[in-house]
């Protein structure tokens, strides 16, 4: 059975923030994560006949996010700062040493720290989004954060 | 290290509670079905547009001068041409169909078959040879939207034998009068639909108000005359036994 629109829809009315968060946190720029998140959507009402009903309708749109992220990332690489969210000169120094951080993990370990503190999804779902086992999620995360606790506790204040 | 991974991804990204998306706009560009140009634009020229800085009014005048283009080369070809007409029934009807402009748009090949394609090139070809000896173009008196073209000289008409003599074996063919026919049934079967709905200045002969059936002919035919048959169907009482 394919996912029906209106399934679609209600995932996109209540889960639009946090689409939209992961979004811009994978491109770096609120208008490119916003734009990412159209193009998802707009990819999954296109291809929601092919979608294999066992898999879950959830991580099948964060996947196409992710994919959709990505592509918006690379397609303005040359304007855009790697991981450069607009903000007050004030908040920037509060932020810097942290966004440092964060910039530096391998991609990888960014997109699944976002998914699972932007978007709350379980190490399940990460898994199904990203397309990894359910233990490479949690490896994954535990080096994350070992290493932003090593970069941040060394960074100077 | 959990809870403080969140707290300091918080601070480098807050969370957007109130942020709301736009479903409408989505569903305009996963199924253009909503067939204004406009609404249609794909995203991508959206944010094409947007990047440069553009607006709604330049792809609006895009499409008008892609629209006059097509007229202007489409009707510029039936004129010239309308001697020949007579004697060849098959232009007749392409006539009649290509002095539609929304012919020249594309219609996911259904609204027009490859030898109506090659026509307008053929056209497009001639009129350009044309220009290069000595003929000029003035907007008609139809509001602007088609050009007559004048400076016509024998001189003009010997140099462009090859375009005119490529133009009039096309014409000859039963590849080129099928796909005429097809082209006027599939325009004038969805405007005359559509004029029958709620567009009531649609008709095969106003084309600026059959703008907003555009990009698919055959299939606002099709849809059309479908949500007729079922009106029908309702509206009418079943015979009796």
């Amino acid at each position: 059975v394919p996912v029906s629109l209106a399934e679609i829809e209600r995932i996109y009315r209540t889960r639009f923030p946090q689409f939209l968060r992961v979004a811009i946190a994978l491109t770096g720029d609120r208008d490119l994560g916003r734009d990412a998140v159209h193009e998802a959507f707009v990819k999954a009402i296109q291809s929601r006949q092919t979608l294999r009903r066992a898999a879950s309708v959830d991580a099948w749109l964060w996947r196409i996010l992710v994919n959709s992220a990505r592509t918006e990332s690379r397609r303005t690489s040359r304007h855009a700062r790697p991981f450069a969210i607009e903000s007050s000169a004030e908040e920037q120094a509060e932020v810097g040493a942290i966004r440092e951080a964060v910039a530096a993990l391998p991609e990888r370990q960014r997109t699944i720290l976002f998914l699972r503190y932007y978007a709350d999804l379980d190490y399940e779902a990460i898994a199904e989004a990203v397309g990894v086992a359910r233990g490479t999620v949690a490896a994954t995360l535990h080096a994350a954060r070992a290493t932003l606790k090593e970069r941040l506790t060394e960074a100077p204040r | 290290m959990t809870d403080q991974t969140r707290v300091l991804l918080d601070l480098l990204n807050p969370p957007l509670p109130d942020a709301t998306g736009d479903w409408q706009r989505v569903l305009d560009d996963a199924e253009p079905r909503r067939l204004h140009p406009l609404r249609a634009t794909p995203s991508s020229l959206r944010r094409w547009l947007r990047e440069h800085r553009l607006g709604a009014a330049t792809i609006t005048l895009a499409a008008v001068v892609v629209t006059l283009v097509a007229t202007a080369l489409i009707l510029r070809a039936t004129t010239h041409r309308a001697a020949a007409a007579d004697a060849n029934p098959a232009f007749v009807i392409a006539g009649a169909g290509i002095t539609h402009p929304l012919v020249g748009v594309p219609a996911n090949g259904t609204a027009f078959g490859p030898a109506i394609q090659r026509l307008r090139d053929l056209n497009a070809n001639l009129l350009e040879c044309e220009y290069a000896h000595g003929a000029t173009r003035q907007p008609t008196i139809d509001g602007g939207s088609s050009f007559q073209v004048s400076g016509v000289t024998d001189e003009t008409r010997r140099a462009c034998a090859p375009e005119q003599a490529a133009i009039d074996a096309l014409q000859r063919t039963q590849a080129y009068a099928d796909d005429a026919a097809a082209t006027v049934q599939i325009t004038r079967g969805a405007l005359a639909c559509v004029a029958a709905r709620d567009i009531p200045d649609a008709s095969p002969d106003n084309a600026v108000a059959a703008v907003p059936i555009v990009p698919n002919l055959a299939a606002t035919e099709e849809a059309c005359r479908a949500q007729l048959e079922r009106e029908q169907h309702v509206t009418e009482p079943s015979p009796l036994p």
